[in-house]
């Protein structure tokens, strides 16, 4: 499928990466409607209780938004780092939303690592966000490279491509942002409690 | 922020070097600046601990916290990944019961219920002080299955040891702890199949307890999103080279598993570097690289004492499951030599021999071990009912009788259609076994055994022979005498059973000596417990109480389990002998013993004092049962809730009593528990029809015959549907239908009824039978009625 010939999204991807900066700025909108709706039946899903997985909301929106059979693959790599951002968004806002309102009953979301190495352990979305900004004022880049692993699925390789760095950077990138995330989220084994 | 980006900068330099240069480097580059140094210091601390974290895309889970399930309210959500969820939970109607760890898991129930509740009586029956116990396993109100677990609070025993500081000789002891664990387990042939870290926790006490025994396997053949290389949701680091290329396993891929925990616990580091998730990364580092020994990651100097532990880790981590440890057991003897000093089994590895270009020659022999011991898992539900059945042969009274049958056609694995198919997969298995395993004696000793143990707790006991047969042949031709002795009491109890006494005999007596040459304690009291059943059975009781008294001298203090086994075994003889009180002094013994082994509260505890109720009962101690089944039944509801067979059970044998010691307000209270708590359990549940049946003897007693009339037609027509029509039960339950509809009335066609089933049960079980006792009494009863009917104007 062409750029010239395909949906709206796809002309404005290839003139993002293409280095319009103004088509980004549309394109986030579009996407942020679509994973919202995508995301928000994701949640209501009929047995709550049922994992989602980000990435593959994210891929069903660029299925949508593009109508392409077959995604072509460096549009479809660029369309996930926008995503990444968006999901990220779109997760926050519903956390918000639902904490701000109790009764409405929402159901809340939490997030995981595919196999977690503590069962114990699993993550407030809002606390990943917040270190996450934090991140982002120390070296945008190591946020960007964890945004892209853990919201939009990117595989190392791909993100190497989409941030135009090496794999080595991009391996060092990524383990000083996780120690310092994981430090920043105080992720320590649960407290011993006395048995009775 | 510059501090901050100054202290990232720093990292990534020190993080490349070696940690033992990585103290000097920051405080050079740190010179005077003390938060800098501790800052950098937190985040190298944080990468060692980091672990997977953020290695993977995120999961979204929704959070079900406050939700009540069956008999739990969940509290917290502490987990979640690929299989499911797992909250902190609290029985809802209990501020003071211990907490549980729920797992929601993510697939449709359907028709899996079923082998749930199989699984659950393999898993539920693993005791070990150190491996956190299956509680319970419910299906949601939407049809999702869920596992209700032992709360275990903890640290990963990596993060423990390193925390703790503990030095290598601790590590190693804490260590076998867990081996002994995981060999209790692997004994039951139960595979745990997901060893890591984060499933090995070490509680406050430092004692470590393994969560998750046998779930992977569980979830592994249901779930319909495992990935193709089959780790599937495992963790790759710690997958063995067979679960990476998605082939059977069996009870060695632990080993392997344990061998990367072990190098993990001495290094602070895995065996494998891998750059990426990639099945092929995966599959190329587990496969194919040969792992280092781990000593090169000590600080100190490589000696010889530590180049035999490396050794001996590296026997573990073996590619090919023959080589590496035969049994957690020998993995934890060789660990305890190295410790002691002396020189240990395992012998440095043949660096110049890939392992990988003969794996393929293996690969059929390792997967009929496999198949053959997932075939065993399901066997094993058959021995548990064994040992079940022996429990209540010594109780000779009508309605353990009753529960006996009923009990006896549930466990029936043809009855769940599994029968057909686990003979299948072990007729195939044991003519692969014939034609490819010549040349391994060993392997093919260990297989034939596996088979052996399979068909004997299938029932099929000529099959069990000619397996074990096989495995006497090759386990003698492998000159290992400790697999030899396995093999003997093996095929020792097969022919007691089939009554081939003779051959039997001297069998066992040779396995009892072959255990005390070359076995551990265990197998030495796993022979005398097989030829006190061999004495037992051919009616030498007094031989038998012998042979039983020294199992019990010689069983090590933490196989609960099977000291309680033998403990039941001996109260059998004492039955037999006539000495119901003995049995009764048994059956406290092995109450107190499980006690001990589970402080907190189990199922298999709170069974064995409801069954100290029964036996009370029987010997006529009426308030010492009533106190009893009152410690009993409150454990039974909070560890399993209400509706659950074993309560149901409870409540039933409670109604009993209170009908024998006339207490008629108590079984009507007892009885309609028992009632309505079996309307919940699983159509058609045998337990449901043995509720009925006291139930209207409550019912019946309280003057209320007509009420009692449609609980037992429900009994009645649950147990024709189950049984054939000359079955005793179906008489014994339209005998005390005749006398409900005979009291609420109908008396004359009640008496044709209860006449009709006295000769059934006469003719089938013979004029001194206790169920053709009951039912003569009840027809009098009628007859009794008639006449004064007859007599009125």
């Amino acid at each position: 499928m062409s750029g010239d010939t395909g949906a709206p999204i796809t002309r404005l991807l290839e003139r993002w990466r293409h280095g319009d900066a103004a088509a980004a700025d549309a394109l986030l909108p579009l996407v942020y409607e679509q994973l919202r709706a995508i995301a928000r039946r994701a949640l209501a899903a009929e047995r709550p209780g049922h994992t989602f997985v980000p990435t593959e909301l994210v891929h069903e929106a660029y299925l949508k938004l593009t109508g392409a059979e077959l995604p072509d693959s460096k549009n479809r790599m660029h369309f996930f780092a926008i995503a990444a951002r968006t999901m990220r968004q779109v997760l926050v806002d519903h956390e918000r939303h639902r904490r701000a309102d109790k009764r409405s009953g929402g159901e809340r979301i939490s997030l995981s690592s595919l196999d977690p190495p503590d069962p114990h352990q699993s993550l407030d979305l809002l606390a990943l966000d917040q270190a996450l900004h934090a991140l982002e004022g120390v070296d945008e880049r190591k946020a960007r490279v964890i945004e892209l692993r853990a919201f939009a699925g990117l595989e190392f390789d791909e993100i190497a491509q989409v941030m135009q760095i090496s794999r080595a950077t991009l391996a060092r990138d990524f383990r000083t942002a996780r120690a310092w995330l994981y430090r920043a989220l105080d992720r320590q084994p649960p407290e011993h409690r006395v048995p009775q | 922020m510059n501090d901050t980006r100054r202290a990232l900068l720093l990292f990534e330099q020190a993080v490349e070097l070696p940690r033992s240069e990585r103290a000097a480097f920051l405080r050079e580059q740190c010179a005077g600046d003390d938060a800098l140094r501790e800052e950098v210091g937190a985040l190298l601390t944080a990468d060692s601990e980091a672990g997977d974290f953020l290695e993977q895309p995120l999961h979204a889970n929704s959070d079900r916290s406050g939700e009540q399930l069956g008999a739990y309210r969940l509290v917290q959500l502490i987990g979640s990944g690929g299989m499911g969820s797992v909250y902190r939970a609290e029985r809802a109607d209990r501020a003071y019961a211990k907490p549980v760890a729920i797992k929601l898991l993510l697939f449709d129930a359907g028709d899996l219920r079923k082998r749930f509740t199989l699984e659950q009586r393999i898993l539920g029956a693993l005791s070990h002080p150190n491996i956190a116990s299956l509680l319970d396993v419910g299906i949601d109100a939407r049809g999702g299955p869920y596992l209700v677990m032992e709360f275990v609070e903890g640290r990963a025993i990596t993060t423990h040891a390193r925390e703790a500081a503990l030095d290598t000789e601790a590590r190693l002891r804490l260590f076998i702890k867990v081996l002994d664990a995981v060999q209790t387990a692997h004994s039951q042939l139960v595979v745990h199949r997901d060893i890591k870290p984060g499933n090995v926790l070490v509680d406050a006490h430092g004692e470590p307890k393994l969560l998750d025994f046998g779930i992977a396997k569980l979830l592994g053949d249901s779930t319909p999103g495992t990935t193709r290389t089959g780790v599937g949701p495992l963790t790759p680091d710690y997958a063995s080279p067979e679960q990476v290329r998605g082939e059977p396993i069996g009870t060695s891929s632990d080993i392997y598993s344990l061998g990367v925990l072990l190098f993990e616990l001495l290094t602070d580091r895995r065996p494998y570097l891998m750059a990426d998730n990639r099945p092929s990364t995966i599959e190329r580092a587990v496969c194919d690289t040969d792992p280092p020994p781990p000593s090169t990651h000590l600080p100190r100097q490589r000696s010889v004492h530590l180049r035999n532990l490396d050794a001996v880790v590296l026997k573990a981590l073996h590619k090919l499951p023959g080589q590496r440890y035969a049994s957690c057991a020998e993995f934890s003897s060789d660990i305890q030599r190295w410790l002691a000093g002396e020189a240990v089994q395992a012998r440095h590895p043949p660096w110049s021999e890939r392992a990988v270009h003969v794996l393929h020659r293996h690969r059929l022999a390792t997967s009929v071990v496999a198949a053959a011991t997932f075939a065993l898992l399901l066997g094993t539900v058959a021995a548990l009912w064994q040992a079940h059945i022996a429990r209540l042969a010594r109780d000779r009274a009508e309605r353990v009788n009753q529960f006996l049958t009923d009990m006896l056609s549930a466990a029936n694995p043809g009855e769940l259609g599994r029968k057909a198919t686990v003979a299948e997969v072990l007729d195939r298995a044991q003519r692969l076994a014939e034609r490819e395993l010549n040349g391994d004696a060993q392997t093919a000793a260990s297989t034939e055994l596996t088979l052996a143990r399979t068909y004997h707790a299938l029932g099929d006991l000529d099959a069990a022979r000619h397996s074990g047969e096989a495995a006497l042949g090759a386990a003698r031709r492998s000159d290992e005498r400790e697999l030899t002795a396995a093999v003997e009491t093996e095929l020792g109890t097969i022919l007691t059973q089939r009554g081939d006494f003779v051959q039997a005999e001297p069998l066992l007596l040779a396995a009892r000596n072959d255990a005390i040459a070359a076995g551990t304690a265990r197998m030495k009291a796993d022979a005398a417990n097989a030829l006190g059943s061999f004495e037992s059975q051919r009616g030498q009781t007094a031989r038998a109480a012998n042979w039983f008294e020294l199992a019990l001298a010689e069983m090590p203090a933490h196989a609960a389990a099977a000291r309680a086994e033998t403990l039941n075994n001996l109260g059998i003889v004492k039955s037999a002998q006539g000495d119901n009180a003995g049995a009764l002094a048994l059956q406290r013994e092995v109450v107190a013993l499980l006690r001990q082994a589970y402080p907190h509260g189990h199922p298999a505890l709170a069974e064995a004092i409801a069954n100290l109720g029964v036996s009370l009962e029987i010997n006529n101690q009426f308030d010492a049962s009533a106190a009893t089944f009152a410690e009993a039944l409150p454990m039974q509801v909070e560890l399993l809730g209400e509706e659950h067979p074993s309560v149901v059970q409870t409540l039933a044998s409670m109604t009993n009593l209170d009908v024998r010691r006339g207490d008629i307000a108590a079984a009507l209270e007892h009885g309609a528990r028992a009632w309505n708590a079996a309307q919940k359990l699983p159509e058609n549940h045998p337990m449901t029809a043995y509720a009925a049946v006291m139930y209207g003897q409550a019912l019946i007693g309280s003057g209320r015959a007509s009420a009692a009339e449609p609980v037992i037609e429900r009994a009645l027509a649950m147990r024709q549907a189950k049984y054939p029509a000359d079955h005793p039960l179906i008489a014994n339950t339209q005998s005390l239908l005749a006398l409900a509809r005979a009291e609420s009335g109908d008396i004359s066609g009640g008496a044709t009824l209860a006449l009709s089933a006295y000769e059934r049960l006469r003719a089938s079980l013979g004029e001194t039978n206790e169920l053709t006792k009951v039912a003569q009494q009840r027809l009098s009863q009628i007859q009794a009625l008639e006449r004064s009917e007859a007599r009125k104007p």
